[in-house]
Order: structure tokens, then C-alpha cells, then sequence
């Protein structure tokens, strides 16, 4: 959606990278407990929130926590306590907090975090790549991808939104490096704004000694199974609230967003469906197929827990081709977005067939507008899609 | 003092460490939140959607009890509100797994009071041996013995220099109660130690847990005492020091001993009190002659 | 934004008010504790049958009034006893194994003599018809008197000295008794609408028709008649009797003595006989005694004390003879002997290959019992071995006879005769009325009476008794003691007296301490008005408050 130029006096323009970006959304939001933990390259993140901190500008406890795991730990309990969190990681650290990831959302804590996409080890390296975050799709966190700096900060205080509504955790993922670590300008909103948009957090149900409820008793399987659904429930809610607030965002903001983003999708044959960094290069490389002749278009998928199956299968069902780029590889079956896109599209009576996986910039390699021509081009002078994902350096 | 413990949970019969649990919370306020991770405490906690305690309790991840309580603690305090943050875990969860999570709260000195009930193994597993498991016992993973010494939690939070870590039994309540009253005066990470028998784990009598901690107490194997700030070193019991035999003897898990294996945990008794004097003598002289040794206590 | 959720909402919360209260954990269990009141093995030992821990209890919590009645609902002479009883208590005392026994004897005469002085004795009215005779006003006939009275009974009592009190008054010395203090506890316990009848002696004064035409008769004419020694020269001048020699320095004539005396037994009239010799100026005070020092059935503190005063005295010897010159009894000859009994019953000494011993001697009392003088009861009551057969209640075969004390017993302690002079009492009062008197008072609807069982040592936990010292009583020094009959023994004041109470173990009775409600892992005990309760829905029966009560007032019960 091509961003409305509206008068707003309430925000500033500051050149910023998407780590400082997602910082200052963070400050924006007013968190009461933050732990921290460095790694790269999250670390800017931290150090922004340190330094606001530290100028009195950033209010909440914030915690040097000794792991990412305990980071997760003292967020949910932070979280059940009543008080508004935000913490950020990657790679090794989301990993790292797995467990935890689990139990929050089980908790109904609307933690909200920032992960920066970074290769996970083995081998070591500090590259993008979608593994990290997309290895924890089971956990029941609401997962929001971002390709700029922009996106990043407007997301996080989106992700608030949403998260205290439904009372899930949200995970805002941007990239190594082309997106944490590169400048670009972003329009910082101020804090009346913010206000606007997002209320205070008092949640109901919370540890609170003069309301004595406990939190975590031993279940049984009818009580879990009642809890695994209402989680879902509360994804199926999730789908509505990241509309509802990405709408109104955008009449706050003048950026209005949504859970998929299309870019000259309405009369298109071939749809590259992506998410995150690679988003942008796609629509570069969109525009330079139409300019071509090719009637391309760009479904970009912003929103990936809960998965907006019926929104993507509404949008790709007149398109010929759909071709999914992935910058991550579930070794022994495949792209992850591939998978998710031909299931949707199956579970909504729409064959699969025609649904092109391709695997590129995994482990941070460069991703360049003509890597991505060169993906359609290819798609396009193929019948139906190999069992097999297409690896770029086949092309 | 309140009752803030209820009948109807699941502890064994005679169990030292429900006994335990009802004296400390007995010596607590009613602002206070727990935190429990698993262990025989979190199925005493009661199964949704009982509770057995009329304080909210959180509980956590295995690892995380330190950490919780930290985030607890920091948002109670966000929130301008006065609550006692006090975890309740066991010794696997304090030791071993959750020893990360402590060790960078009491670096912290995060503001909570941290109560571990050692009955020396993961009873609630089924007596698997924890590094709170004294040399020589019998567990389901240590059939002949175990070959290496209890961990010293206390000397490991005395070099954290936390602002207060004492030993406690639930065989002398009073000492127990003025421990966390002392505990509750002051801010930062407090730390308390109970030895709590476990029934089947240690194998004894229903009956039997109180009078063997006594001799365990008399014979120097569980000193009850206080460090503060890392440096002062209180004894608050003195034992009458019997042998240890004595203690040994009635629990199963240390019948296969023979009198060698014996000796050599009295020899390793008398050389930790002694070190435990010297510590407690040396504190005495560092008081009077060093300044308060109270850095970093403002967060 | 606080949005009704739905189905979507938060779960794994505890419900507000929700506890695991409704899980009744009790059903684990196969066996439950429960409080009971047993009994304290001080009881059991006690010939008079006090509530010894009861009074004891009451004593520690300031209420002397309380302790002093307690005592008296049995033994209407705790200032007697508590000077002159062989405290069989003491022996029986379970803190004997821990520390030393609790000086109960002691602590006695501190309420008796408390009592003397600030106590109201009660008097009672005369509710019943019948008219009850008690002949002899020594300890029996005295507490007999007292609990009939007790029981609204009409009592003649008949005496046949001058004055009330039997051997208290006529055979133990003042220095063991003041004078003082036995009237003043006999006018406690004798109220004044008792009709006392003195200088009637049963078969003088006092004919058996009188006596039938009470409604009944209690007769406690005690054992007067000294035993022989049947030994050559046992008539000698200079020779008598301990018993009568002690009956004429009570009653303030004092007999001429000679320089050497020699004392022949090894009871407490023994020692009592020696040591008031020892007071008169006698400077040779031998005792000869049949038994080995440490069987002697005096107290040891008497043996103790007739040492200290200079008393000697010969273990394991017997009298073989005794030798006169001109002026009476000169000597008496001894043998290595032992204790040995004649076919009646009465001791004699068996003699043993030894040195026989000479002791010059110009005085000799022999004290080596008495018998009672059953001669004076009409062939109808009924006599065996020289006492009158009674039972356990003290009932003749003869309808409405009663009897007790030394006339109808071997045991001879004062202490004994006060206790089958109350039995003696309630079991007239069941003959009469036809009911049985109130038992102890019950301990609360909460304990459960166990009196068949005595509470042993392995029952208390010492872990919450810190080792105290027995209390000590205060004695005059030996020589000042020989200056007169003034009381040897002090009594305790008021801060030794609580001290030794405080060292009471309470045996089988709860005090109150609250360790079966704080030690708990269930928190199953509750208090409850005058005591606790044990909560059947949660209690698992594990044990722990039995074995952390510290005096065994909880037992387990099988709930098989």
C-alpha cells in the first residue's frame, strides 16, 4: 500500500538504524521492566535503551540480565505482575529462550520483543538469515516482520496494541545488518501520539497480593488442552487486531499497515510472495518486471503468526504463479514460508500446484533486484514448481 | 503469625519440607508473591484451580526462579507498589539448574528473599541426586554412593557478598522465624538454606524428620549460622557435636555405609566446621577492623 | 482495551477462594493421633493417689489456691507428707533418668505449708442422714474423717489418746514434724461439726455395741504393740521400747538416758529413736541394724542425716544377746546376720558365721516394729497374720466395717494410711448411697482418658527440657541441729520452689505448649477452646506431633 502523505504535527524525522529505530519505539512505549542481554547485532538496542535510561529519558527497571533465557524468565513474571516489557534478542539468544517462548504464551504474557534474523550456530556468523525466529513458529507468539527501519519502529508500538489485546507475546523480527545496522530516515512520533494509540497496560488478571491468584498450577490434560485452545482463539482474534491496528496507525501516522501488503497485485500472472529485507528488493525488482512486460506483483508477508491464510489465498487465487522466496531453509524439507503459503492455499481449496519455492540469501548472502528478476524469470519459464525448492545458485 | 499454608496438599505424610514451607510463610506479611519452579513444593502449590497458599504464587521454569523473581520484583517496584518477592525452590533448582539465574541475581543484588528447601536430592523425581547431595549417599542415579562432595551454596553466596544468607531447620522454628524477620529488615538478594529430610528419599519414618535433623544439627553436619555481606559470620546455634554416626544411622540411604566410609564423613565434618570457626572468627576481626563492606546496594 | 476475551481468554489462573481445602488428605491415613490424658508415673507410685503432675501444673501457673486443692481432693496433709513421706514419687519421677528427679517432696511441703498460711479450707455441710464412726485419729482415720466429711457425711471420731494425730503426733520427733504445723493441718482438715470423742479407747472406753449402731465404722486403730526381739535380757532395766520412748519425748517427758545408747532396727523409727537421743544429750548413739546400709527401710536422707549427727550405725548385724551387770543392761552382743522371716511373717535375723560384735551400752530401744493389737475387736471382724483382712476399697467381710492404716496393712507409711483412709471413704460412701464417687474431675471433652497407662521415660522428648539441676533443700548444719527439736530441713522459697516446678515434665497431660499445632506439616491441629483438635478431613497420621509432644500426651490409634 503506497504510504499517505498526511500532515501530522506530532513527529519528528530522525536518521536512524533499525536497531536505534526499534529502540526508540521501545522508549515510545513506556516498558516498566526491560531486561537486556547483548548479542550481535542487537546489541545497539540495548545500548540505545542504556543511554536513554541513563539521560532520564527512559523510565522502566531496566534489568542486565545473565542470559537471554532468564531475560524471558523475568519478562513473563514482570509481565504477570502487571507491568508493560520489552526485550530483545537474536540467533543464539531467541534459541536460547525457546523454552521460555513457550511458557509465555502458554502464560498469556504480552511480552513484546524485538528479534534481529541472525544465522544461527553451527557454524558461527552474524548474517542474515530467518532461521532464528522462524524456528520458533510453534510457540505461540504473534510474529511481525519488518523491512525497514520505519516498519520496525511503527510495528513495535503496533505489536503493544495487539498484544495487550489478545494477550499473546509479540515478536517484531527485522534483519542483520541491512536493516538493524543501516541508516535510514524514520519519522519518530512523540509521545501524545503514542498515547493515542496505545493505553496504558492493566491487565485483569495478575499477581497482586491483595487479590490472591496463583499462576502456573499443575494441569490436567482437559484444562491444557482448554488452555492450547483458547491460545488459538486468541491468534484467530490477533488476525483482526493487527488490521484493526495497523489501520488505525495509520490515521494516526499517515502509515497505515496490514497483516499482507500487496504491491501491483491486481492484475498480476506471477506474485513473488516474501517477507522482511528481501520485501523491499522485490518490489525494485517488481517494477523492473513490469517494465519488462511482465505483469508481476509482490504479496509481501508482514504478518506470520497467526498465518492470514484466508487473506493470502484471496489475494493469490487469480495469480498463475506464486513464487515464494525464502531466505531460510528447514533442512530436510524446505523453504518455511513455502511450506505455510501451499498449506494455506490447499486448506482453502486452492491447489498448491503452482506455488514455486525458492531459497535465496540464506546465511546472509546478498539478495540483489536482479537475484530476484532473475527468480522470476525463472519461475516464469517453468511449467509447474520441481518437488524440490529451487536453491539460487542453481540459477 | 498467620497461617498461610492450607491443609489438603499433596506432601508426603510427616514431610519436613511442607513443615518448612508452613514456617516460613508463617514469618511472612501478606504482601508477598512466591515464586516456585518444580519441585515438591510447586505439586504442594495445589492442582488448578486450587491453591494452597493465600499468597498469589507464580510458578516458573525449572531454570528461572532467580530470574523471575528478579522481573517480579523490578515491576512491583515500576508499579510503586510495596511487595516481598520470596521464591521457594529446591535444592535441584537452586544448585543446580537454577544456579545461573541466581548467581546473576545475587550479582544484582536483586531485591527478593530466596528460601531453598534441600532435602539433597530431586525428590520429586524420585531421590535423583542433585549436587546438594552429600558424598557417600544413596539416590536412583548414585546406587553405590555418591563419589563427590555436597556443593557449598553458602560459601558460593558468601562470594557473591549478598547482604544475607543463613542456614535454617524446620526443627528450630524460632531460629527460622528470627532468620527471616532479620531477612525481611533488610533489602537485596537474601538467601536461607533449610535442610529438610525427605521421607522416602532419605529413607526414615513418617515420624522421624525433625528428631534426625536435630542430630544432624547436634552433629555438625547441618550448622545452623549466618553470613553477612559475604564476611560476617554468625553462629546461631552451637552444637554439642555427637559423632556422626549417629545421624547416619537411621537413614537408609546411608545404611550401606561401612565405618571407613564413615570416618571419612566425620573427618570431612569436623574439617568444615573448623573452617566454619575460623570463618566466624575472621569475621569478628574483619568487623572491627575493616569498613562496611556495602557496596552497590542502590539499584 | 479490556476486552471480554471469551473463549480466548487466560486460563491456567487459580479460582479466587478455591483451596486445596477440598481435598480431605485425611483419607490417606490408616491411623490417627489423639490426645489423651494418661497417667504421670508419679501418680501410679503415689500410696495416696494425688494428681501429682495436675498440681504441679497449677503450682507453675501461679496458682498456688489451685495446687493446694488439687492436692487435698486426695491428700488432706500435703505440709505432713511433704515433710515426713518416703516420696516413692521421686523414685517413679521420669525426669530421674534425664537430669534428677523433680523434688516433689519438696514442692509439696512449699503448698502445704503455703496452705498453713494463706489457704481457706473449705467446710463442707452435712448433706447425708447416715453417721459414720471412725475409730483411731492417726493418718487413716484422719483422711477418712476428711473425705466423708468431704462427701456430706456425719463423722465421729474417736481417739483413743488425748490429742488427734496418731504417730504423727505420738511416734515422729518435731524436728521431722513441728508441733505447729500437724495441729494446724488437723484443724484444716477436720471441720468443726465432726464430733471428736478423745481418751476412747476401743474396748474400754469404747464398746463395740456403740460402734455397730453407726451406719457404719472405719477402724484405724493402728499397729501400738513394739515387737520383740525374744532374746535373753530383753527385759533388763535400761532396756525399751523406740516406739514408747518416742511417745514420751512427744509428749514432752523426757526419760533418763544413759551415755551409750544402742538402737536396735533399721527403719525410721530407728533413725527417729537415735537422732532424738542425739538431740536429749546422749552422746553414743549406735544403731544396729539387720539389713546392708543401702536396704535399710529408713529414707536414705534419714540415714543420711542420723550419720551427720553422729549416729553410728552397724549394717548386716543382729542382737544375739544383750548383757547386765548391777545396774541393768551393760551391752549388747551382736552377729553377722541377715534379714530372714518366721512363719508368721515377723523378722528375724539369721545368723552368719562372724565375729560377734560387743557394744557396750547403758540403754538399749529396740525398734523393730510394731503390731497392732487386734485383741479389742469382737470376734466378728475378721483378722489373718495380724491384720484385719480387708480389700483394695478397705471393706471387712462384716457388713459396713471398714478398716485401714497399719491395723490392716504392711505397708506402714503415713502416706499409706492417708491413701486407704480415702479409699476407705468413697467406698463407705458407695456402700451407703449406692453410687460411686465423682472420678477425677474429666480432663476436657478433648482428651481422651487413658489412666491404665503409665507414662515411661522413652515417651518424653528431653530435647525441650534443658538440663537443670534438681533443687536442693536447705538443711540446718548437724550441730545446730542437735540443740534442739527444731525442723531440721528447710523448706524451698518462693524462686527455688518455681524453679523445681518448672523442671516437671507434665507426664500424659497436655500443658498447652503448642508443638503438635506448630509442627503440623499438614497444619491438621487447630486450637480449640482448653486444648486442641485434630482435623480427621486432612491429618495423614504421620506421626509427627506425637513424637514432638514432650510429655506423651498423644498416642496413635489404629483406624484399621
Amino acid at each position: 500500500m503506497t504510504p499517505v502523505r498526511v500532515e501530522v504535527p506530532q513527529q519528528s524525522r530522525m536518521l536512524l538504524t533499525g536497531n536505534h529505530a526499534v529502540a526508540y519505539a521501545a522508549l515510545l512505549a513506556r516498558p516498566q521492566v526491560i531486561p537486556v542481554y547483548p548479542i550481535t547485532p542487537q546489541t545497539p538496542i540495548l545500548e540505545k535503551l542504556l543511554e536513554l535510561a541513563d539521560r532520564g529519558e527512559l523510565a522502566g527497571e531496566l534489568i542486565t540480565v545473565e542470559s537471554e533465557h532468564s531475560a524471558m524468565a523475568a519478562c513473563i513474571a514482570a509481565s504477570l505482575a502487571g507491568a508493560r516489557v520489552f526485550t530483545a534478542t537474536a540467533s543464539q539468544g531467541i534459541a536460547l529462550m525457546h523454552e521460555m517462548l513457550h511458557y509465555a504464551a502458554g502464560a498469556r504474557a504480552p511480552v513484546v520483543m524485538a528479534n534481529v534474523n541472525r544465522t544461527l550456530a553451527s557454524p558461527w556468523g552474524f548474517w542474515p538469515d530467518q532461521t532464528d525466529s522462524l524456528a520458533q513458529r510453534d510457540t505461540g507468539w504473534i510474529q511481525l516482520y519488518c523491512e525497514s527501519a520505519q516498519e520496525a519502529l511503527d510495528t513495535v508500538l503496533q505489536a503493544y496494541r495487539v498484544a495487550e489485546s489478545v494477550l499473546l507475546p509479540a515478536m517484531v523480527v527485522t534483519e542483520a545488518m541491512y536493516i538493524s545496522h543501516t541508516l535510514e530516515p524514520v519519522e519518530v512520533p512523540g509521545p501524545e501520539l503514542v498515547a493515542r494509540f496505545l493505553p496504558p497496560y492493566e491487565p485483569a488478571l495478575r499477581l497482586d497480593p491483595a487479590r490472591p491468584r496463583s499462576f502456573g498450577g499443575t494441569s490436567t490434560p482437559a484444562q491444557w488442552r482448554a488452555n492450547r485452545l483458547a491460545m488459538q482463539a486468541a491468534m484467530g482474534q490477533a488476525l483482526e487486531a493487527v488490521d484493526e491496528a495497523g489501520t488505525l496507525w495509520g490515521e494516526l501516522t499517515g502509515r497505515p499497515y496490514a497483516s499482507v501488503e500487496r504491491y501491483r497485485v491486481d492484475d498480476a500472472e506471477l506474485a513473488l510472495v516474501t517477507a522482511g529485507g528481501i520485501a523491499g528488493t522485490a518490489r525494485e525488482a517488481v517494477d523492473r518486471l513490469r517494465d519488462h512486460g511482465v505483469a508481476a506483483g509482490l504479496v509481501k508477508l508482514r504478518l506470520f503468526r497467526p498465518f492470514p491464510a484466508a487473506e493470502l489465498a484471496d489475494l493469490l487465487w487469480p495469480v498463475r504463479k506464486v513464487v515464494v522466496i525464502d531466505r531460510n531453509c528447514s533442512v530436510g524439507s524446505g523453504g518455511i514460508f513455502a511450506q505455510e503459503v501451499r498449506a494455506a492455499l490447499h486448506a482453502h481449496q486452492q491447489s498448491g500446484a503452482y506455488v514455486f519455492s525458492y531459497i535465496a540469501g540464506l546465511g546472509g548472502v546478498n539478495v540483489s533486484p536482479e537475484r530476484v528478476v532473475q527468480i522470476a524469470r525463472d519461475a516464469l519459464g517453468r511449467v509447474r514448481p520441481p518437488q524440490e525448492p529451487i536453491l539460487e545458485e542453481s540459477l | 503469625m498467620t497461617d498461610r499454608l492450607l491443609s489438603g496438599h499433596a506432601s508426603c505424610p510427616g514431610c519436613a519440607v511442607a513443615l518448612a514451607v508452613r514456617l516460613v510463610l508463617r514469618s511472612l506479611g501478606p504482601d508477598t508473591v512466591l515464586v516456585v519452579p518444580p519441585s515438591c513444593i510447586a505439586v504442594m502449590m495445589g492442582p488448578l484451580p486450587l491453591s494452597s497458599v493465600t499468597l498469589p504464587v507464580f510458578q516458573t521454569a525449572f531454570e528461572t526462579t532467580a530470574a523471575a523473581a528478579s522481573g517480579l520484583s523490578r515491576a512491583y517496584r515500576a508499579r510503586g507498589e510495596q511487595v516481598t518477592v520470596v521464591c521457594l525452590a529446591g535444592d535441584g533448582g537452586t544448585y543446580d539448574i537454577g544456579l545461573q539465574a541466581l548467581s546473576g541475581a545475587a550479582e544484582r543484588n536483586e531485591d527478593f528473599i530466596y528460601v531453598c528447601f534441600d532435602n539433597e536430592a530431586y525428590q520429586n523425581t524420585g531421590n535423583q541426586k542433585s549436587s546438594a547431595t552429600p558424598w557417600g549417599a544413596r539416590t536412583a542415579s548414585t546406587p553405590r554412593g555418591k563419589a563427590t562432595r555436597k556443593k557449598d551454596m553458602m560459601e558460593i553466596l558468601a562470594a557473591h557478598a549478598i547482604p544475607y544468607a543463613a542456614t535454617a531447620s524446620p526443627s528450630h522454628p524460632d531460629d527460622l522465624a528470627r532468620k527471616l524477620a532479620r531477612a525481611r529488615g533488610i533489602s537485596g538478594t537474601r538467601f536461607i538454606n533449610v535442610t529438610c529430610p525427605c521421607v522416602p528419599g532419605w529413607g526414615i519414618a513418617d515420624d522421624a524428620s525433625l528428631r534426625l535433623l536435630r542430630l544432624g544439627i547436634e552433629s555438625r553436619v547441618v550448622p545452623l549460622y549466618e553470613v553477612e555481606d559475604g564476611t560476617r559470620y554468625r553462629i546461631t546455634h552451637w552444637p554439642e557435636g555427637i559423632p556422626v554416626a549417629e545421624y547416619l544411622r537411621p537413614q537408609v540411604r546411608f545404611a550401606h555405609l561401612n565405618d571407613a566410609s564413615t570416618a571419612a564423613i566425620q573427618a570431612e565434618v569436623d574439617r568444615r566446621w573448623d573452617t566454619l570457626l575460623r570463618r566466624t572468627a575472621r569475621g569478628v576481626e574483619e568487623a572491627i577492623t575493616a569498613p562496611s563492606a556495602a557496596l552497590c546496594r542502590a539499584h | 482495551m479490556s476486552v471480554d476475551l471469551g473463549s480466548a481468554r487466560p486460563l491456567g489462573w487459580s479460582e479466587p477462594g478455591r483451596t486445596t481445602l477440598e481435598i480431605k488428605t485425611g483419607g490417606w491415613r490408616t491411623r490417627r493421633p489423639a490426645y489423651v490424658e494418661a497417667t504421670a508415673p508419679c501418680r501410679a507410685a503415689c500410696p495416696a493417689g494425688e494428681p501429682i503432675a495436675r498440681w504441679i501444673e497449677r503450682a507453675r501457673l501461679g496458682d498456688h489456691a489451685g495446687a493446694w486443692a488439687l492436692i487435698r481432693e486426695e491428700n488432706p496433709f500435703p505440709a505432713i507428707t511433704g515433710r515426713v513421706c518416703a516420696h516413692p514419687c521421686e523414685s517413679a519421677c521420669n525426669r530421674g533418668q534425664y537430669d534428677g528427679a523433680v523434688a516433689i517432696n519438696g514442692l509439696e511441703r512449699f503448698i502445704g505449708d503455703w496452705g498453713l498460711e494463706h489457704g481457706t479450707p473449705a467446710r463442707p455441710a452435712i448433706t447425708r442422714a447416715e453417721c459414720v464412726a471412725v475409730v483411731g485419729s492417726g493418718p487413716a482415720g484422719l483422711a477418712c474423717t476428711y473425705h466423708l466429711s468431704r462427701l456430706g457425711y456425719r463423722v465421729h471420731l474417736f481417739e483413743a489418746e488425748h490429742e488427734l494425730g496418731g504417730l504423727l503426733r505420738y511416734g515422729i520427733p518435731e524436728y521431722r514434724l513441728p508441733r505447729a504445723v500437724l495441729t494446724r493441718e488437723i484443724e484444716f482438715a477436720i471441720a468443726p461439726d465432726v464430733e471428736v470423742f478423745t481418751g476412747r479407747r476401743l474396748g474400754e472406753d469404747l464398746s463395740w455395741s456403740t460402734l455397730a449402731a453407726y451406719d457404719a465404722a472405719f477402724l484405724a486403730t493402728g499397729a501400738t504393740l513394739p515387737m520383740r526381739l525374744r532374746v535373753p535380757g530383753e527385759e533388763a532395766r535400761g532396756t525399751g521400747h523406740g516406739l514408747t520412748f518416742l511417745r514420751h519425748v512427744n509428749a514432752g517427758a523426757v526419760p533418763s538416758l544413759g551415755r551409750r545408747l544402742v538402737v536396735v532396727g533399721g527403719g525410721s523409727t530407728a533413725m527417729d529413736v537415735a537422732r532424738s537421743a542425739r538431740r536429749l544429750g546422749v552422746p553414743s548413739v549406735t544403731v544396729l541394724a539387720l539389713e546392708a546400709r543401702e536396704d535399710m527401710p529408713a529414707q536414705p536422707e534419714e540415714v543420711a542425716e542420723a550419720l551427720s549427727e553422729g549416729v553410728e550405725i552397724v549394717n548386716g548385724v543382729g542382737v544375739f544377746s544383750f548383757l547386765e551387770d548391777s545396774g541393768g543392761v551393760s551391752g549388747v552382743v551382736a552377729r553377722p546376720a541377715r534379714l530372714g522371716r518366721d512363719d508368721a511373717g515377723a523378722v528375724l535375723p539369721l545368723f552368719e558365721p562372724g565375729a560377734s560384735l560387743t557394744v557396750e551400752a547403758d540403754g538399749v530401744l529396740v525398734s523393730v516394729g510394731q503390731r497392732a493389737d487386734l485383741s479389742r475387736l469382737p470376734a466378728g471382724v475378721l483378722c489373718d497374720s495380724g491384720l484385719i483382712v480387708v480389700n483394695g476399697g478397705g471393706a471387712t467381710p462384716t457388713r459396713h466395717v471398714f478398716a485401714g492404716g497399719d491395723a490392716a496393712s504392711n505397708q506402714r507409711t503415713v502416706t499409706h494410711a492417708i491413701g486407704a483412709g480415702t479409699r476407705a471413704a468413697r467406698s463407705i460412701h458407695a456402700a451407703l448411697s449406692g453410687s460411686t464417687s465423682a472420678a477425677d474431675p474429666a480432663p476436657g471433652a478433648w482428651a481422651l482418658p487413658a489412666p491404665e497407662h503409665v507414662v515411661g521415660f522413652s515417651e518424653i522428648n528431653v530435647h525441650y527440657f534443658r538440663r537443670v539441676r534438681r533443687a536442693r533443700r536447705r538443711q540446718r548444719p548437724p550441730d545446730q541441729r542437735l540443740r534442739s527439736f527444731v525442723e531440721t530441713a528447710g523448706g524451698f522459697d518462693e524462686e527455688t520452689a518455681a524453679a523445681e516446678m518448672a523442671r516437671c515434665f507434665t507426664c500424659g497431660r497436655c500443658v498447652g505448649c503448642d508443638n503438635c499445632y506448630i509442627f503440623c506439616p499438614d497444619m491438621a491441629v487447630s486450637r480449640v477452646d482448653g486444648g486442641y483438635r485434630i482435623s480427621t478431613d486432612h491429618c495423614k497420621g504421620c506421626g509427627l506431633c506425637i513424637e514432638e509432644c514432650p510429655r506423651g500426651s498423644l498416642h496413635m490409634v489404629s483406624e484399621r
